[in-house]
């Protein structure tokens, strides 16, 4: 990416703001990254005209993809200072980072699932258009699992109607497992 | 009641001798049949014995009913009684079980109706303890021997008054 078509975005806090509505748009557009201010589920997304909100897992790795810059003030920050900085905002960043990057890197659109209760919806091509996403709940790195999440699990994908799956993190494989539990009728 | 097929207890097992083992082997493909001889281990002998179906005895001619049973076969083995549980359950479905790979809460468990010999287990099913956890390589590798053995893997979450729900799981690579 040429230098100049790097966008610029700004922290205040532990947010991340994109101020160039045009950018924001070619963001949003390019894979579903951020949040259009005071838009919800844009319908188009060609006629997107709204300031971005971009989570701190997007930040981050637009950040490392060279796709943005971001501003703390009247600093640049780099990838390390400002990774270093999420971590210390969001729990669990390392693991949440990890498996974000997993997905995105096979090319799904992964967008917020606090609404379904669970940390990842992944969508093949975007809310919108594939209506099933995978709902995603990440366990912290050093897991050991207690039975009741996968009671909760299976419980779960019954009532969302999703598919549901555990992510977790295998060390020594250094890869992301994912696991989906259904209920089983004995 | 003198005609329930009599086994004799030796150390954690009882074997059932002469034309009950076949009689007792059929019920249900349970137990090992040895040289005309039928092998119980300890969840099959408490299965038994509480529907009635045998009686055991010791060597010094001492019955044991179903609650002696338990406390002599619990004897050092604290995990007994959550291994029964999932065994009965199970058998209670109507499925054959068999011993797992481990000497883990782990069953081998057979379709209902199967012919054990004629077929290879369908299931592994692995017992989860409520207030336990299980470590995230222990659950890798439970699903890998499942799918090594072709098994679909099914987790019994056993909740602190012995109720079981289960759960199918599976590594999805997505």
């Amino acid at each position: 990416m040429v230098e100049t078509d790097v966008v610029e975005a700004s922290l205040y806090g532990s947010r991340v703001l994109v101020w160039s509505k045009e950018d924001g748009a070619k963001l949003y557009k390019s894979g579903f990254y951020g949040k259009p201010l005071n838009v919800n589920k844009p319908k188009d997304a060609s006629d997107l005209n709204a300031y971005l909100e971009l989570s701190p897992l997007e930040a981050n790795y637009l950040l490392e993809k060279g796709v943005i810059r971001v501003r703390s003030g009247r600093s640049r920050l780099t990838k390390e200072r400002f990774l270093k900085l999420s971590r210390g905002h969001y729990r669990l960043f390392d693991e949440l980072y990890a498996v974000y990057k997993d997905l995105r890197g096979k090319g799904y659109v992964v967008r917020p699932a606090m609404k379904f209760g669970a940390d990842f919806a992944v969508y093949q091509y975007g809310p919108g258009i594939d209506h099933a996403p995978f709902i995603i709940h990440v366990l912290p790195n050093s897991a050991d699992i207690d039975p009741i999440e996968i009671v909760r699990a299976g419980r779960l994908s019954h009532t969302v109607r999703k598919k549901f799956v555990l992510a977790t993190i295998d060390k020594v494989q250094k890869k992301v497992l994912y696991y989906m539990f259904n209920w089983w009728k004995a | 009641m003198s005609e329930l097929p009599k086994s004799l207890l030796k150390q954690k097992k009882a074997i059932i001798s002469g034309p009950d083992a076949d009689k007792v082997y059929q019920q249900g493909s349970f137990g090992e049949l040895e040289e005309g001889k039928l092998v119980l281990s300890d969840v099959e002998i408490l299965f038994l014995l509480e529907r009635e179906k045998i009686l055991l005895y010791n060597e010094s001619e001492k019955s044991f009913a179903f609650p002696e049973a338990v406390a002599l076969l619990s004897k050092d083995d604290p995990e007994m009684w959550v291994r029964y549980l999932l065994y009965s359950d199970l058998r209670r479905r109507g499925y054959i079980v068999k011993p797992g790979y481990g000497p883990k809460l782990e069953y081998r468990v057979y379709r209902r109706g199967a012919v054990v010999g004629k077929e290879p287990a369908k299931y592994l099913v692995y017992g989860l303890v409520e207030g336990r956890t299980i470590g995230i390589s222990e659950l890798a590798s439970i699903s890998n021997s499942a799918k090594l053995s072709k098994k679909d893997l099914i987790l019994a979450v056993i909740d602190r008054q012995g109720e079981i729900t289960y759960y199918d799981a599976s590594e999805i690579t997505l």
